[in-house]
């Protein structure tokens, strides 16, 4: 057997089913690809092939566990362990993994979460993608590069004229996540973390909103939750919309705020924070 | 036979310990870094490594970069490599003999090989390649084995020589991984330790294994890195280092990470017996030269 059909059956063995000695035998294809790898392997006095092949299978599965369960804290406490690792299990088959980075083996969790729902019997836990969500984003959030450097350029925004500010476009630090959800997922996962100590019972219709991921000047990794107009700010800057549009937007859909008054409060926090790092027209 | 600035006993970087290891006055003199924990530039984690590198010589040592692997060269990966490496200034950048991804799917697992012509030809063009990519040396180390391919046609000592001698690569032996495959795989560990060039070795990992239940009421020796170094590695090591010399070596500890502390000792013990040995087989008056060992003194099964 060549190489390249060695690996190709040996990677199919270490996201598939757990092997036993009977998969030695024709079981279709896999079966028959399992056999003929078996084939190749040496046996030694503490295992069959079969065995053997099961020791890396095994070894690899609870890599990509251990990796997932890193990310995803608090869905496992959610769900419980075992539960988790049956989630993990399906997961992996539709989507293993495609990059050197483990770190990026749960890109796709929460929407296979979402998709999967029924399949999956998490359909009355219907907040678990969001939160998963949040999970990904915070964990996606902690390993981005940092840019502080960025934030001199700030301090030429006071000196831009007033007649050109309309035209001004910010740009977000890539330390940022935004997570919308119509479930209270902020406190869902604070509730879930080592240190919570709200014990109170969470009654998940009682509204969400949009909970916001960053990094701070500082460096440290913040959640909050975040009110309608931040939400509605951070989305108009990630569509890149200009200062004089922004504005604009908001004296058609505020009730209670104007946009000027919304630009003396949200532009300096969200500048202070970090999450804007830069401007350009 | 060493590097000039790799001097006895290094620990692993695991981040849990950056306060510990700029703060405290332990005496480990380099470290070595997971080479994927850090290839994000001005992550927090380059930072890391970019403070740690200030004070310490450092190592990088990788498991993706899959060698072994019959797909191409993952050019992402091998451009984040050469930006970490020109931006930390290793002193050594290894990586394992093993694959670990296939037409784009990664196990994340060192995953063997079968030691023949083919696998022998295709690994002298990766490891050719992947020096010419980043301008170096590569280091290779020696995997712990579970299994070993009926259709190999030379022991994995006889490959590794091919393979230094052809692609021009060091090597990185980990004595635990010998002890594991020698033990698990039923090979003579002190034949391994003599086919190899002792001039090519750069470096030396030790680290703990766990003792697993294999079929039928045996036992197998499976490498989780989550334990101290075991007497029989100790006792190895100690045979390596005095047929080898004084070569850099590294405590290893990736799983059930202990506080530093623990590492220091561990260092500590490694570099006791570092001493030890080779200052035996100065007294003996064969100074690095190779000595022949008595095969009945040391058994690994």
């Amino acid at each position: 057997m060549k190489l390249a059909e060695l690996q190709k059956q040996m990677l199919d063995c270490l996201y598939g089913e757990k092997i036993t000695s009977s998969h030695t035998g024709s079981q279709g294809s896999v079966g028959s690809q399992r056999s003929r790898l078996s084939e190749l392997i040496a046996p030694t006095p503490y295992g069959s092939s079969a065995e053997l092949l099961e020791i890396y299978r095994g070894s690899a599965q609870a890599g990509l566990q251990s990796a997932l369960s890193d990310i995803f804290p608090v869905c496992e406490r959610l769900v419980g362990r075992r539960f988790f690792l049956g989630l993990v299990s399906h997961y992996l088959k539709v989507h293993p993994s495609q990059s050197f980075d483990i770190g990026e083996l749960g890109a796709c969790f929460p929407q296979f979460l979402k998709e999967n729902a029924l399949q999956l019997n998490i359909e009355e836990l219907p907040y678990l993608g969001d939160v998963t969500q949040l999970e990904l984003c915070w964990h996606q959030v902690q390993d981005q590069s940092l840019e502080s450097a960025a934030v001199n350029n700030l301090q030429a925004l006071s000196e831009v004229d007033e007649d050109q500010q309309a035209a001004i476009r910010f740009t977000l630090s890539a330390s940022t996540r935004l997570v919308n959800s119509i479930y209270p997922i902020f406190r869902i996962w604070q509730a879930n973390q080592q240190s919570a100590t709200d014990t109170d019972d969470i009654n998940v219709m009682e509204g969400g909103g949009a909970v916001f991921i960053w990094r701070d000047l500082l460096f440290k990794l913040r959640m909050e939750s975040v009110s309608e107009t931040v939400s509605s700010w951070m989305q108009a800057l990630q569509q890149n919309l200009t200062l004089g549009e922004i504005e604009l937007m908001h004296n058609d859909n505020s009730i209670n705020q104007n946009a000027s008054d919304q630009i003396e409060q949200v532009l300096p926090w969200l500048m202070q924070q970090g999450i804007i790092d830069g401007f350009y027209f | 036979m060493s590097n000039s600035n790799l001097k006895g006993v290094g620990v692993g970087f695991r981040d849990r310990h950056f306060d510990d290891i700029l703060e405290q006055d332990h005496g480990i003199k380099w470290f070595e870094l997971l080479t994927e924990n850090h290839l994000t530039v001005d992550s927090i984690a380059f930072y890391q490594a970019e403070k740690i590198r200030e004070d310490f010589p450092v190592t990088l040592h990788g498991v993706g970069m899959s060698l072994g692997s019959t797909d191409p060269l993952n050019q992402d990966y091998m451009k984040k490599l050469k930006v970490l490496i020109s931006r930390i200034q290793p002193e050594l950048v290894s990586d394992h003999l093993a694959w670990v991804s296939h037409e784009g799917v990664y196990g994340h697992e060192l995953l063997p090989l079968p030691y023949n012509e083919e696998t022998l030809q295709h690994l002298v063009c990766r490891i050719s390649q992947a020096q010419e990519l980043l301008g170096r040396t590569l280091v290779i180390e020696n995997p712990s084995s579970y299994l070993s391919f009926a259709h190999s046609e030379m022991s994995e000592a006889e490959f590794l020589t091919q393979l230094v001698k052809m692609s021009g690569c060091d090597l990185l032996l980990d004595i635990n991984n010998l002890y594991i495959s020698a033990t698990n795989l039923g090979f003579d560990a002190l034949d391994y330790l003599q086919a190899l060039d002792a001039n090519k070795i750069k470096q030396i990992h030790l680290a703990g294994y766990d003792v697993q239940a294999g079929g039928e009421g045996t036992q197998f020796l499976f490498d989780t890195h989550g334990f101290p170094v075991r007497e029989p590695v100790w006792q190895l090591y100690e045979k390596a280092v005095s047929l080898y010399g004084r070569i850099p070596t590294l405590i290893e500890w990736d799983t059930d990470i202990p506080a530093f502390n623990t590492l220091v000792q561990e260092a500590e013990r490694a570099q006791n017996r570092l001493d030890s040995a080779t200052r035996t087989e100065l007294l003996e008056g064969h100074g690095a030269k190779r000595r022949e060992i008595e095969k009945n003194e040391f058994r690994v099964a």
